[in-house]
């Protein structure tokens, strides 16, 4: 397809938009950036980049999430050993004094 | 003399320290002195920001104040709206150029590999020309749209706060807790690029309970929590009372307990690449909710067509045009053609506030309403 002017890009950009595919609509901005003027192509650029920075924040959010949850696990774990310690000291004591 | 000597010294030492805690704690350097209206004036770029502001906050007369600015001939009012805006102004500035320094090609071209459609458009444009452009936007959006400005400087800080802050301790501890207990990490990590949560504890789950038979990872939990709540409550007496195979059982439990769950510590994106690839591939298939908010917020939004607003000029035209102020009303061929040529903007400004107003500013709005604007300029000219 050959585009020349906005009122293609915008007739074409809605025609794929009304078909729901955000996908398909993201690779014909992509395809076509440079056909757009020039301020246009500027919104598009920083839409791309604040989306991409909310992605980014997303998976690092949910990396810390997931490795928090270990980290107070892990903690759970080390007080569980320690108590189950307690107990075998004192069932060694009550052994050996035969009680 | 010696005591000057002495207390300049420890200034500059006093000096020395806070940058370097500053350095260290991640914090930005100390505000440079205010700028000065001559300042703003001489260069061109913080001018025009300065004008955009004004017309946010001051409205349509910002030109004016703006050209007798420039011209050097500033009236009393427009001295008043200076004293008023300048310090506003020069705030909003400082914040701009300290988030400038944050975005780098390196910062633009590390987001690519988190964003599969952000990768693809850094084929077509080069990361520092998109660098240039964001900086550029940023500027212009701390003037015009404070709103959204501050939304993003937080999300530079946050970024901040994943190389230097909390989250870097949370990330450094975490690797060094996994070197300490030598935990091999890979297949754990394939677990950990499932975006969505109930998903990725079902598959957390399925794998904890291939690694440690029946029961899987809700026992495990119950169990360490078992054993560490009956330790707090029980009496007394009862706690003597564990057999030597109940706690021998315990102990090779948490052994196996220890050993699994230590790699979910293991989250070291970082420096492994196939596990990286893996996380886009995961934010791939499956979109962030904002992103899928902002979609569908833009799909409940209909884009005019062409052919609507050929329609709609049609229909303004056989019943006659107001003025701006509307007062008189002139049918279209007994107007001027100056009259017919503001009797289009302002039917185009019509239909460019009608629009923005269904819309709610996510990514797809955004887009929409900027090619729109386009679109009707390039339309102006067949308002006939």
């Amino acid at each position: 397809m050959s585009t020349t002017n906005i009122t293609d890009l915008y007739n074409k950009l809605t025609e794929i938009f009304n078909t729901g595919n955000e996908d398909a609509a993201k690779d014909f901005l992509i395809e076509h950036i440079k056909e757009f003027p020039e301020d246009v192509q500027k919104k598009i650029m920083f839409e791309f980049f604040d989306a991409a920075l909310d992605k980014k924040i997303d998976s690092e959010t949910q990396k810390a999430q997931i490795q928090k949850e270990g980290m107070d696990y892990l903690e759970k774990i080390d007080k569980a050993e320690k108590s189950i310690k307690d107990k075998q000291k004192v069932s060694k004591l009550r052994s050996f004094l035969g009680i | 003399m010696a005591i000057e000597v002495y207390k300049q010294e420890q200034e500059k030492i006093k000096a020395e320290e806070e940058k370097k805690r500053r350095q260290e704690a991640g914090e930005p350097e100390e505000d440079r002195e205010p700028l000065t209206t001559a300042e703003i004036i001489a260069d061109k770029e913080k001018s025009d920001l300065l004008g955009k502001m004004l017309d946010y906050e001051v409205g349509p007369d910002s030109e004016k104040i703006m050209a007798r600015l420039k011209k050097g001939e500033p009236n009393e009012a427009d001295i008043d709206v200076l004293s008023k805006y300048r310090e506003i102004f020069d705030k909003k500035m400082q914040k701009v150029e300290n988030i400038k320094e944050e975005i780098t090609p390196d910062m633009v071209a590390e987001l690519g590999e988190h964003d599969p459609s952000f990768k693809k458009l850094l084929e077509h444009i080069d990361p520092d020309k998109l660098t240039d452009v964001v900086q550029d936007r940023l500027g212009e959006l701390a003037m015009t749209d404070p709103d959204r400005f501050n939304k993003l400087a937080k999300k530079i800080e946050k970024m901040q706060e994943f190389k230097k802050g909390d989250f870097k301790k949370l990330d450094d501890s975490v690797k060094e807790m996994c070197k300490e207990r030598n935990i091999n990490e890979d297949e754990y990590m394939k677990v950990l690029t499932i975006k969505d949560e109930k998903e990725r504890m079902k598959a957390l789950e399925t794998f904890e309970r291939n690694s440690w038979g029946e029961g899987g990872w809700g026992k495990t939990k119950r169990f360490i929590d078992s054993i560490l709540s009956n330790s707090l409550s029980e009496p007394g007496a009862q706690k003597l009372n564990w057999k030597k195979s109940e706690i021998d059982n315990a102990f090779a439990e948490l052994d196996k307990h220890k050993k699994n769950i230590g790699k979910m510590l293991a989250v070291t994106v970082k420096g492994n690449d196939d596990m990286r690839n893996a996380l886009a591939n995961a934010i791939l298939g499956k979109p962030t909710k904002n992103e899928r908010r902002g979609f569908k917020d833009a799909e409940s939004t209909p884009q005019i067509t062409e052919s609507e607003i050929l329609k709609r000029w049609e229909e303004e035209k056989a019943v006659g045009f107001f003025d701006r102020n509307g007062k008189n009303k002139k049918m279209w061929d007994k107007m001027s053609a100056l009259e017919q040529d503001k009797a289009r903007d302002y039917f185009l400004d019509d239909m460019k506030a009608e629009q923005a107003s269904k819309r709610q500013g996510g990514f797809w709005d955004t887009i929409f309403q900027a090619i729109f604007e386009s679109f009707l300029l390039e339309k102006k000219a067949s308002l006939n």
